[in-house]
């Protein structure tokens, strides 16, 4: 099994290249430092010297692949590739504008971030699955219908409406929660409420209805009939058989976003004030820091390559069918 | 002779489809008797294997029984409230599927499945289940049969598969045995073994089976009783070798006529004309008059001879003329055609073997 994972995250080392590849070329090609500088220091009556010592101060003033002007290796290394992108691989991300280190960041601000995607994460597939185990043991009645019809507009309705109708409701007019901010310990919990909340019934839409098309497709099939011929009760089909093998599509479609879990969400982060890893990319965005944004999409495939090996090593844990080999 | 195991009487089950209606079956009728072996032959769709769900009511969720009587042994199976109905399934009456490799659930190990059957219905748990389960799967024939009850399905072969089923079905000791096609995703000498293991079971057990088919070859070798389906309807019940040396219904001789043999080695096989007709609308006479060309006037009017319960004779001139041609064969003489047989024994008369 070790020599399994060992060799599929070989295979995920060329694909991770080449991210840093077009990340790069997105970054520093398409929009130069120059670009970058002007943007940061305004269009209007920015001087030729002014551009220079931006780019000085962020080390945006070396050559971009090759450097002849410098000696031996510096010739390769003393690059804004090796410099900017190269270095990436080894997670040392750099300095964001503020001067602040960009990896210890990230380290410190992934805690909230998992507080509150980590309880959205489980909650939202307990409550799916129950749904639509629901949905599908009263398939075709009205209960069915109107599931489906509630699925439906719940999917319909934007996040952000869930969002600001929350904290009005709950917050504003209830006074049950604080309608946005963080603090650290247990303290988080009554912060952290609200959102982990939100994001479930944000999610029970799509997902309910997503994971009752896969409990209706395996209700179909002949070994379900089989379980029924042998006298089973229809709720002993439904949680013995067919449950066990709805969750292997159901489980191994959670998997991969277990990575990005990390990353945070960048919408309600930054509604509720969460110092996450999400409200930290949007702010960067917003500053234009350019620094933090190519470290944060460096980070994202690096973790969804992660969710991906992830699930090919899940699909041998739940599907005795597929073994390593 | 004892009240039969099984009778149904004007079973009739519709499908919806969309905006028509499918009488997939029309007031079918039928006995089994204990110990015996009642073949249904019939091509695809005529309604064999909806036959076999509707007794068990295991109609898909588009279909429903419409009418028609199920009497198990005195018990009125289509009045059963459903929780009854679930210590009928696999109690006394078991079923095994066409497809075995789809039919077993891919995520339970064998003994897992078989072990379901024994928990439900003859209160086994633990090792007891498991030392029973063994014995299951070493009687249809598993070799080391301990140490593959913790196999999956995918782990078996084609052909052990449908052991497994069939473990599976016996493991509540029912007195039908359902066939549904036992044979037909399984290749020709699996096929021989299949068929044999059943019928050693079935006589050690003293089972009744209804065998669902469109091999006439297996019928042959067997069945004690047939019966033939054509859109949905019996047509004809009859005695194995009544049915084998002088068919009654126009449709069974043609099935006969369409069979290769020797002799029309080189020429084209006799094909029915026509086509089945749509089961969308009700059959005021014969459901074959359209294809037959023995058919008269009253066929289109009239079927039932009211001799046979459930099968719809035919009244029109086809009968007389198939019994005035085969009347001048001598009985005893062997079938006047080579049928196919799996296990390519001659097929010259007698009841099925019994017992060993």
């Amino acid at each position: 099994m070790t020599a399994y994972i060992v060799r599929r995250l070989l295979y995920a080392l060329p694909i991770l290249v080449g991210v840093n590849l077009i990340t790069f070329a997105l970054f520093f090609v398409v929009n130069t430092p120059d670009d970058m500088a002007r943007m940061q220091l305004g269009a209007k009556r920015v001087t030729p010297e002014a551009i220079e010592k931006w780019k000085a101060e962020r080390g945006y003033d070396r050559p971009l692949l090759w450097n002849g002007s410098a000696a031996g290796a510096g010739k390769l290394t003393d690059t804004i590739f090796f410099q900017k992108s190269v270095r990436l691989f080894a997670f040392d991300f750099g300095n964001a504008d503020d001067g602040r280190n960009i990896r210890h960041e990230i380290v410190s601000r992934m805690v909230p971030s998992l507080a509150l995607a980590i309880p959205v994460f489980l909650i939202g597939i307990a409550v799916n699955v129950t749904f639509a185990m629901l949905m599908a043991f009263f398939r075709a009645t009205y209960i069915d219908f109107w599931g489906v019809v509630l699925a439906v507009s719940m999917m319909s309705i934007s996040t952000l409406f869930y969002i600001i109708g929350g904290q009005y409701l709950v917050s504003k007019v209830w006074s049950l929660v604080p309608i946005s901010g963080y603090q650290p310990g247990l303290d988080s919990a009554r912060f952290v409420l609200l959102p982990v909340l939100i994001g479930v019934v944000s999610g029970i839409g799509g997902g309910a209805r997503w994971y009752r098309t896969v409990f209706l497709e395996e209700m179909g099939r002949d070994y379900v009939r089989t379980a029924r011929a042998k006298g089973l009760a229809e709720t002993a089909v439904l949680f013995r058989h067919v449950l066990k093998n709805a969750m292997i599509p159901i489980l191994t479609g959670a998997v991969v976003v277990i990575p990005l879990l990390f990353m945070g969400s960048l919408l309600a982060e930054s509604f509720f004030g969460i110092p996450g890893l999400g409200s930290y990319t949007i702010d960067a965005i917003q500053a234009q820091d350019f620094a933090v944004v190519r470290s944060m999409v460096f980070l994202g495939s690096f973790l969804y390559i992660v969710g991906l090996v992830l699930t090919d090593i899940s699909y041998t844990l739940v599907d005795p069918r597929v073994r390593f080999e | 002779m004892s009240a039969p195991l099984l009778r149904v009487g004007g079973l009739s089950t519709w499908l919806d489809s969309g905006e028509a209606v499918v009488r997939a079956l029309d007031d079918v009728g039928f006995e089994v008797g204990r110990g015996e072996t009642f073949a249904i032959v019939g091509e695809s769709g005529s309604g064999k294997s909806m036959t076999a769900l509707s007794l068990l009511r295991l109609v898909p969720e588009t279909g429903r029984i419409v009418a028609g009587s199920v009497d198990l042994d005195g018990v009125e199976l289509l009045s059963l409230p459903e929780a009854a109905m679930r210590t009928v399934r696999g109690r006394r009456v078991s079923i095994i599927f066409q497809e075995p490799a789809t039919s077993l659930n891919p995520v339970l190990t064998v003994g897992q499945q078989i072990g379901e059957v024994l928990a439900r219905h003859r209160g086994l748990r633990g090792d007891a289940s498991r030392t029973r389960a063994a014995e299951l799967l070493h009687s249809v024939g598993i070799p080391d049969a301990e140490r593959r009850l913790d196999d999956y399905p995918f782990q078996f072969s084609g052909g052990m598969k449908q052991r497994a089923m069939i473990a599976m079905a016996i493991a509540g000791e029912p007195d039908l045995l359902i066939a549904d096609e036992p044979t037909t995703a399984l290749d020709v000498t699996i096929q021989a073994q299949v068929l044999e293991l059943l019928r050693t079971l079935q006589a050690e057990r003293g089972m009744s089976m209804l065998l669902i088919t469109h091999d006439l070859g297996i019928v042959a070798q067997m069945a004690h009783r047939v019966g033939v389906m054509y859109a949905g309807a019996l047509v004809e019940i009859a005695d194995r070798d009544a049915f084998f040396h002088a068919p009654q219904h126009p449709y069974s001789r043609k099935l006969f006529a369409a069979l290769p043999d020797r002799t029309k080695r080189g020429g084209a096989l006799a094909a029915i004309p026509g086509q089945v007709p749509p089961l969308t609308a009700p059959f005021p006479g014969c459901r074959f008059v359209d294809r037959c060309d023995m058919a008269a006037a009253r066929c289109a009017k009239r079927v039932r001879d009211g001799r046979t319960p459930g099968a719809l004779r035919c009244v029109g001139d086809g009968r007389k003329r198939v019994e005035r041609r085969l009347a001048p064969a001598p009985r005893g003489a062997g079938p006047a055609r080579a049928l196919p047989d799996p296990q390519g024994r001659a097929q010259a008369g007698g009841r099925p073997r019994q017992g060993r």
